[in-house]
């Protein structure tokens, strides 16, 4: 009886047990004692009382047990939840790979969760406006690039189309103006827009407070509205800030009216929207009947006219308006440059710089979900298939088939609702680092919150992943005969249609991650390409600062320069400050264009370059080479004969070649003659939304002839951008005490390392390379993991095969090296698909590029070889190890 | 040990419900009863007799409690609950229609 009862205790032990679980065997066990010492009562002996007690019973207490689950399943809930906690116990039984599957798909649903979240809320969800998507924003774009804006639209064709266009309910114009708000401590620079006085009522959003701007209001005293933040931030929320007037860049405006907080309209990529509105006002030169002045085009397209019929439409008209301008805005260029009208949705307007990005890191996103179900699947099928003793020995004491496929349903379920849950998590926390490190250097209109139908989607894509791979197992052990797999004592080698299945899994992974891999090294390639290459002046050591000068008191070119001199002056008295030089545009930018001409005949077909002033010395600051002729120098006086210095491109443009340049005449904008005193060498500089370092053709003014911004019509004040040259640290509070004490009206917006605005220029591309690395790193973890675990659990399954084989005097190199050479054909496969995937997506890839093709060869290898190191490292670890185990100890066991 | 092949679940349920409808007892003594009342002729309980109390008690036709037994170990008592009592009124007037019936189909002419 001892033994007996010994037994059947150790057999309590081996599993713990809930409440249940320990009753009903406490319950078999009182009726299996109680029979037994009833049977030794009556002189049975021991082993005819067991047996008599065992037979009372009607089975073994394991069997009973069985059946009394069975029959008391009757309720789905207690069923499920005693599968769930069966679950749970089994998923507890392997750590190991519980624990990568939980992080595998946890990582992958939340990081596809988040990533989905936030594009979802750039690209997807329609603006804050009553029907956004009929909102559209007209530019004009070179015939080159139809879908690039390439410059503004002229004012007189936001007339034009008002007055007849029938595809648009409502048409505004817009244009941003800066202006310096200044508080009693510091001065900042704001971005607002002039606007039409339909452009609110286009937009379709009442006012918070106040009213909106009327066309009264282009008549009386300047009027203002407010943007929520504008309102909040700088004049404290105050609701009798409405009928005041408050100043803006030395101008007293009403503010009639404020806008509410979901209000952001942004216009070509602005990372955010408006500060105030003000209205374009009669005289504002450009913005008459005939006006050239720069806008976009903000119209409501009507019912049932798409984006298409009314680019159309519109460009019909404004070919038409055009010729009655000398003047025409649609004739080409020289150089053969056409501009097209390019209307595009507003939404989409707002999102071309980061579009491309998102975009890249959603497909990256959910290329390693792709990639991280398949390695679970993997990983599931391999363990299921290894379980085939436990399944058989459950079978034999009268588990029936259904309520194994129960058991292993109810695992895969509670292993994807656990990772479903991580992912939550994840997704969660991924969605908040995105906001608060703001990678893409700004945030969308909309705001970023979890997307419960993203969640939704992964989640299921997850359970259906973990219920097939924990299934089919399931099916094919419960469906072979159970016996053979017992009495082999060998724990059965996985079958072949399984190891198929698995096999085809992995070279799915290594596809993809293939994919994922050349895009990483074509972008990484692109970044290098643009950090490499020459700017044309040196940036290292050198900041700029934004320094604003009002009308007042600086109303002339020479003002403005005798703020300059001060200013020079006391800031080279400073220690460690090299060189000071100024330019009427930063780094990085060509500056607005004026007509360049050789004659003395205004027509439209000139060439237009961009055309800054430069002080004295400027060139020497940036050490932009000298090409031919001379500098600007002391020579150049307010009173000296005007003069010019032109770009290598600017020059070969114009004369053909910059030795040509030397000597001859043009006029810039105006009917000034100058003179080409000198050639320097190219700059790059960037262009609005183009991945691409440019070479534009520039003509430097000295600033002592023509210290004045080119375009700004209704200027109040003047961008000065002083370049700096240091040996050490410069603070801002520093640069702005000097300012102060040449003059103290003279503001300093603000100060930037230029290194930092090379980094920012080529911020889109890098970010996307550094994102995609990242889930490239990702992915191969993931595909090494697989590759690992496959290879491990076809050890386990093949370990006495192997043992034999090594006894028999297989050499152990041989087989790792057999092992490794299976791994490596199923990674060549894989990458086989991978490149051929890799070229598919070439045409969508390549406008992300620069310097480098999809075809590289340095990049394609570099990915391959990358891939093949991983797979036959990942399948080395395991053979290696299983290869050095003594084979007697394998065989013995 | 072979099976009752001939003998429907139902009926196991009904002789089980009208054992404990005398007093509360455990499993042992039920299938012990079960082995008294109907001899070799109804030997039913081994391997069902567990499985069908559970399945009772889930349904809620069993209550069930921990006493102490007659030989002093801890032992799980069932006895019959209210709706327990029902079913087994409605069973055995359904055994009596269906018995009635069979006899008089099987009646020798």
């Amino acid at each position: 009886m001892t033994r007996w009862h010994g037994r059947w205790s150790r057999l309590r032990d081996l599993v713990r047990r809930s409440r249940v679980e320990r009753e009903i065997d406490e319950e078999l066990t009182f009726h299996l004692e109680s029979e037994i010492e009833s049977g030794l009562q009556r002189g049975l002996t021991a082993e005819q009382a067991r047996r008599f007690a065992h037979d009372s019973l009607g089975g073994t207490p394991l069997l009973i047990r069985e059946q009394i689950h069975d029959a008391r399943s009757m309720s789905l809930t207690e069923d499920l939840r005693r599968d769930v906690r069966q679950g749970l116990r089994l998923l507890r039984r392997a750590p190991a790979i519980t624990a990568v599957v939980l992080c595998t798909l946890g990582i992958a649903i939340g990081g596809a969760v988040s990533v989905f979240s936030i594009t979802d809320a750039w690209l997807f969800r329609p603006l804050h406006f009553a029907a956004a998507d009929r909102l559209v924003v007209a530019f004009m774009a070179s015939a080159a690039r139809p879908t690039e804006p390439a410059v503004w639209m002229p004012y007189r064709t936001y007339l034009a189309w008002k007055e007849s266009a029938r595809s648009f309910s409502s048409v505004s114009a817009a244009f941003f103006r800066g202006a310096t708000w200044r508080t009693a401590s510091d001065a900042k620079s704001l971005v607002g827009m002039r606007v039409t006085p339909e452009f609110f009522t286009t937009l379709g959003v009442p006012p918070l407070r106040g009213r909106h701007l009327t066309g009264a209001d282009a008549q009386g005293p300047p009027a203002i509205v407010l943007s929520h933040g504008f309102w909040q931030r700088e004049v404290g929320g105050d609701d009798t800030v409405v009928g005041r007037t408050i100043t803006l860049s030395d101008v007293a405006y009403t503010v009639v009216g404020i806008m509410p907080a979901d209000f952001d309209v942004r216009l070509l990529d602005r990372p955010e929207g408006a500060a105030f509105w003000t209205l374009f006002r009669p005289g504002d030169p450009g913005y008459d009947p005939g006006g050239m002045g720069p806008v976009t085009i903000l119209g409501r397209l009507a019912d049932g006219v798409t984006i298409e019929a009314a680019r159309r439409e519109a460009a019909a008209i404004m070919r038409q308006s055009e010729r009655a301008y000398p003047l025409n805005f649609n004739q080409p260029d020289p150089a053969g440059n056409q501009f097209v009208v390019n209307l595009s949705s507003l939404q989409g307007d707002n999102t071309r710089t980061v579009r491309a990005t998102l975009l890249t890191v959603l497909g990256a996103a959910m290329c390693l979900l792709l990639i991280a179900s398949m390695n679970v699947g993997v990983l599931l099928l391999g363990q299921g298939l290894g379980r085939r003793n436990e399944v058989a020995v459950r079978h034999a004491i009268g588990a029936s088939r259904a309520r194994l496929m129960r058991q292993f349903l109810a695992e895969s379920l509670v292993l994807s609702a656990c990772s479903s849950l991580i992912g939550v998590g994840v997704a969660i926390a991924g969605t908040q680092m995105f906001v608060a490190w703001n990678p893409l250097g700004t945030l969308p209109a909309n705001s970023v919150h979890i997307d419960l139908r993203a969640i939704a989607v992964a989640t299921v894509a997850m359970a259906i992943t973990t219920i097939v791979a924990g299934l089919v197992p399931a099916i094919r052990l419960s469906a072979s005969g159970m016996g053979i797999t017992l009495r082999s004592g060998e724990g059965g080698r996985t079958t072949a249609p399984a190891q198929r299945t698995q096999r085809a899994m992995l070279v799915g992974q290594i596809a993809v991650s293939t994919v994922l891999l050349v895009c990483a090294a074509l972008l990484a390639r692109t970044v290098i390409g643009l950090r490499g290459e020459p700017l044309g002046f040196i940036a290292e050591r050198m900041a700029v600062a934004e320094v604003s000068l009002p009308t007042m008191p600086f109303d002339s070119s020479a003002a403005r320069n005798a703020f300059y001199t001060a200013f020079e002056e006391r800031l080279l008295a400073r220690t460690g400050i090299r060189a000071v030089a100024a330019a009427t545009v930063p780094p990085l930018t060509g500056g607005a264009v004026a007509s360049v001409r050789l004659t003395a005949d205004d027509s439209l077909s000139t060439p237009r370059m961009s055309a800054p002033s430069v002080t004295t010395g400027y060139f020497e600051t940036l050490d932009i080479p000298l090409v031919a002729g001379r500098r600007f120098d002391r020579r150049d006086t307010a009173n000296s004969a005007p003069v010019v210095v032109l770009n290598d491109r600017a020059a070969t443009r114009l004369f053909g070649d910059a030795r040509q340049a030397v000597g001859r005449r043009l006029r810039v904008g105006d009917d000034t003659w100058r003179e080409v005193v000198g050639v320097v060498g190219n700059v790059r500089t960037t262009f609005f939304n183009t991945l691409e370092w440019r070479t534009a053709a520039i003509v430097y003014r000295p600033a002592t002839q023509t210290l004045s911004a080119v375009a700004d019509p209704e200027a109040t004040q003047m961008t000065l951008w002083v370049h700096i040259r240091v040996d050490r640290a410069l603070s801002i509070a520093e640069v702005r005490d000097t300012a102060t004490v040449a003059s103290p009206r003279a503001m300093v917006l603000s100060l930037q390392p230029v290194p930092d605005m090379v980094v920012a220029a080529t911020r889109q591309p890098t970010l996307r390379m550094t994102l995609l690395l990242w889930f490239c790193g990702a992915s191969l973890l993931l595909a090494a993991i697989g590759i690992y675990g496959v290879v491990a659990q076809a050890l386990v399954q093949r370990r006495r095969e192997i043992a034999i084989r090594m006894a028999l005097g297989a050499l152990p190199g041989a087989l790792t090296i057999s092992l490794i050479r299976k791994a490596l054909v199923t990674g060549i496969v894989g990458l086989t698909i991978g490149l051929t995937l890799s070229m598919m997506l070439a045409r969508w890839l390549e406008s992300m590029l620069y310097g480098v093709h999809m075809g590289d060869a340095v990049s394609l290898a570099a990915a391959g070889l990358l891939l093949l190191t991983v797979t036959a490292i990942a399948a080395w670890l395991p053979a290696s190890r299983a290869t050095r185990t003594s084979s007697v100890h394998i065989l013995r066991a | 040990m072979s099976r009752p092949t001939d003998l429907v679940q139902g009926t196991l349920d009904a002789l089980i419900l009208q054992t404990l409808a005398l007093e509360p007892m455990h499993g042992l003594a039920v299938a012990q009863r079960l082995r008294a009342s109907s001899g070799d002729v109804l030997n039913v309980s081994r391997g069902s007799l567990y499985p069908a109390l559970h399945k009772l008690e889930h349904q809620g036709l069993l209550g069930a409690e921990w006493r102490l037994s007659e030989s002093g170990k801890r032992a799980k008592y069932y006895s019959l609950t209210r709706a327990g009592q029902r079913h087994l009124a409605k069973e055995q007037r359904d055994w009596q229609r269906l018995s009635a019936a069979i006899s008089m189909i099987l009646k020798p002419t």
